[in-house]
């Protein structure tokens, strides 16, 4: 970490001196990025998850518009405070396919009580779902690192951001060959090989999901 | 291309976020629940008693797990500047033997939890818990504030920890310290970011209260510095004093929330000008609500349909969250608590996703970081201009213990006038929601346990 640390002020000041303001963001997003190692929800810590943990973790991947987001006790256990979402789903990466999805989440923070932990009726999603619980209950993969919100950028252009800025998203994919990009569009190529951290473009996104869900990675 | 539209793509394409959080208040009272803008806490005049469970927690035993807790817990009650006492006063009431063995366990001490008859310390030694409630093996710990009561006062929580997770011991240990900071009202935290890259003295800064496990080996000037704030002894104003503040948009007058504010030691002669392995950081509007429809994005989210929230739109100032000051002063209000002596000031973004602070998603950094100085405005130099081959010399405040450094406003360089992600230039969300109304005439699945096994 230490020397991680140093070439980043390294890297940092050359592009400075050059007065490449945005690769030096994206860098420093990059290299910070790289020293993380777990990553909290509201009141829990979790560890990290990148794109190929999630697709294959994932029992179903979805893209939606939230249309219910209700907070209510758990229907077996009334002291479970639980999150019931109803997606209209647009499309389907991993999974049934349904046009209506729903599911229920443990929520245990008040503040995530109280704002149904972010979701919004609206939202449009991209979600990477554990398979559900002996008790019907389903968290996101990662918990936020397997929520996308789904927002449009300056360009009209739809790029996805899940709960940890996406750092860590791509963390080693293309380096171990785990996500072949070759097999990508030149577009969504040129998109996943020089991503590094924030918001990504969406059909990239969703094309790489695609080609680990189809090609999922060797465990080691 | 101007250096505005710069940042705002930067912002946006690549969520510029380097990495800084806040140290600070869990839970703010709003004008309908506990004290308006004020943190919830204990009541530090009485002792905290916590319980816990009986069993083993992963490869520790029950004995040296509950050892370890109460040396978890006497890391926050031994600063000294803080008014804190515990007592572990038995095994979990309501569960046979004390141990939490099953969800209708957990449901039954939650019940107590939420009723304020215990605050439960949780074992789950095999994981067997969260693996029914979370179902995803990188959780490896939550707390819950389990009861609020309209004085402003936490009166019960709980903590459970997984023992399933392969942690080594201080890995563990670490963990119970955070989650026990959390019990006591504390969010995450941060040391804030260096334009020029992370050092090794900002990790050596990073608190027990950071969103990650790291390489942390006790409670930092930050963790006792907010835990101090919210349990003040006797002692803590011959100690500590405050820099206060607002963060403003490039106009001045319009306050900016969720901006990481990190104070540093001035350090005159070093690089970096300040010693950065002493962070203490707040967020900027920290005790306002979390809702949207604040001034910047008045009633940008229409409910589909409207009866989904009583005024048509999602948080409208009146409705929403129950936590959070509506004082429109404190949008942009920050406080940061330092032992007396003279500090940088410097203003970051929020990483975590939103899940750090009010909002939630968090609202990204409409402009550059910069440092403050005594000529805040619009065109002062920020992070972009920032020069990291000579030292840095930079404006400081002066500290003296007992008494607030008031009015430490930051003008942010290049903003909109208010601008966040849900906002196009026009003031119309780009989110915006089309009608999508349930159809009875589509499928329609509910993911459940028996119906999803393939």
């Amino acid at each position: 970490m230490k020397d991680g640390n140093l070439r980043v002020r390294d890297l940092w000041c050359k592009c400075y001196q050059r007065k490449l303001i945005l690769q030096c963001v994206a860098m420093a997003c990059l290299l910070f990025a790289g020293l993380l190692t777990a990553h909290a929800q509201r009141g829990a810590i979790t560890l990290p998850r990148n794109l190929s943990d999630l697709s294959s973790t994932a029992d179903r991947i979805v893209q939606g518009k939230v249309v219910i987001a209700r907070v209510e006790p758990h229907p077996d256990y009334k002291n479970l405070k639980t999150l019931l979402i109803t997606l209209h789903v647009d499309d389907v990466l991993k999974g049934g396919t349904a046009k209506t999805l729903t599911f229920r989440q443990f929520i245990w923070d008040i503040r995530d009580v109280s704002d149904a932990a972010g979701y919004r009726v609206g939202d449009e999603v991209l979600l990477f779902l554990n398979r559900p619980t002996s008790i019907n209950l389903t968290s996101p993969v990662g918990l936020e690192q397997g929520r996308f919100r789904v927002v449009k950028n300056h360009s009209g252009e739809s790029v996805a951001l899940n709960g940890n800025g996406n750092s860590n998203l791509l963390n080693g994919l293309i380096e171990s060959g785990a996500l072949n990009t070759s097999k990508l569009s030149v577009r969504s190529r040129s998109t996943m090989q020089s991503f590094k951290q924030g918001p990504i473009d969406l059909s990239a996104l969703k094309e790489s999901v695609r080609l680990l869900v189809q090609s999922p990675a060797r465990s080691n | 291309m101007s250096r505005t539209t710069i940042w705002m793509i930067g912002c946006l394409l690549l969520g510029f976020s380097p990495t800084a959080q806040a140290g600070g208040p869990m839970l703010i009272g709003s004008p309908s629940f506990g004290v308006n803008g004020q943190p919830f806490v204990w009541d530090n005049s009485q002792t905290i008693q916590y319980r816990t469970d009986s069993g083993a927690l992963g490869s520790m035993d029950n004995a040296t797990a509950n050892s370890n807790l109460a040396q978890a817990f006497a890391a926050w009650t031994q600063v000294p500047t803080a008014l804190l006492s515990v007592q572990n006063v038995g095994t979990i009431l309501g569960v046979a033997n004390g141990h939490v063995s099953s969800v209708a366990d957990f449901d039954t001490v939650a019940e107590s939890c939420s009723s304020g008859t215990q605050s439960p310390i949780i074992y789950d030694s095999t994981g067997t818990i969260f693996s029914q409630l979370i179902g995803d093996a990188s959780v490896i710990g939550f707390t819950s504030i389990c009861d609020l009561n309209t004085n402003g006062h936490i009166q019960s929580a709980l903590i459970v920890l997984t023992g399933a997770a392969g942690l080594t011991t201080p890995q563990q240990d670490n963990v119970m310290t955070h989650e026990i900071g959390h019990l006591f009202g504390l969010d995450h935290s941060l040391p804030g970011d260096d334009p020029c890259g992370t050092s090794t003295d900002d990790i050596a800064a990073l608190p027990i209260m950071y969103f990650q496990l790291e390489s942390q080996t006790g409670l930092s000037e930050d963790d006792k510095a907010w835990i101090s704030t919210l349990y003040p002894s006797t002692s803590y104003n011959s100690v500590y004093g405050t820099i206060t503040g607002q963060v403003f948009f490039s106009d001045g007058q319009s306050g900016v929330q969720d901006v990481s504010v990190a104070a540093h030691p001035i350090s005159p002669g070093s690089m970096a000008g300040e010693n950065r392995a002493i962070a203490i950081s707040s967020i900027s509007g920290y005790r306002f609500t979390g809702n949207p429809g604040q001034p910047y994005t008045a009633n940008y989210l229409a409910c589909t349909p409207a009866s989904e929230c009583p005024h048509g739109y999602y948080g409208n100032n009146v409705d929403g969250s129950q936590f959070g000051s509506r004082t429109p002063a404190l949008i942009g209000w920050f406080e940061i608590p330092v032992p007396a002596g003279s500090y940088a000031i410097e203003i970051g973004s929020i990483n975590d996703g939103g899940t750090i602070g009010p909002n939630n998603p968090i609202i990204p950094l409409p402009g550059p970081g910069e440092y403050w100085n005594v000529h805040e405005s619009a065109t002062d130099s920020d992070f972009s201009t920032i020069s990291c081959t000579t030292p840095r010399v930079l404006d400081s405040v002066t500290v003296q213990a007992g008494t607030p450094a008031n009015g430490i406003n930051f003008i942010m360089n290049g903003t909109a006038p208010t601008f966040d992600i849900f906002e196009s230039s026009q003031g119309a969300s780009p989110n915006s929601i089309p009608a999508h109304p349930l159809s009875r005439s589509i499928a329609s699945e509910v993911i459940s346990g028996a119906a999803s096994k393939q």
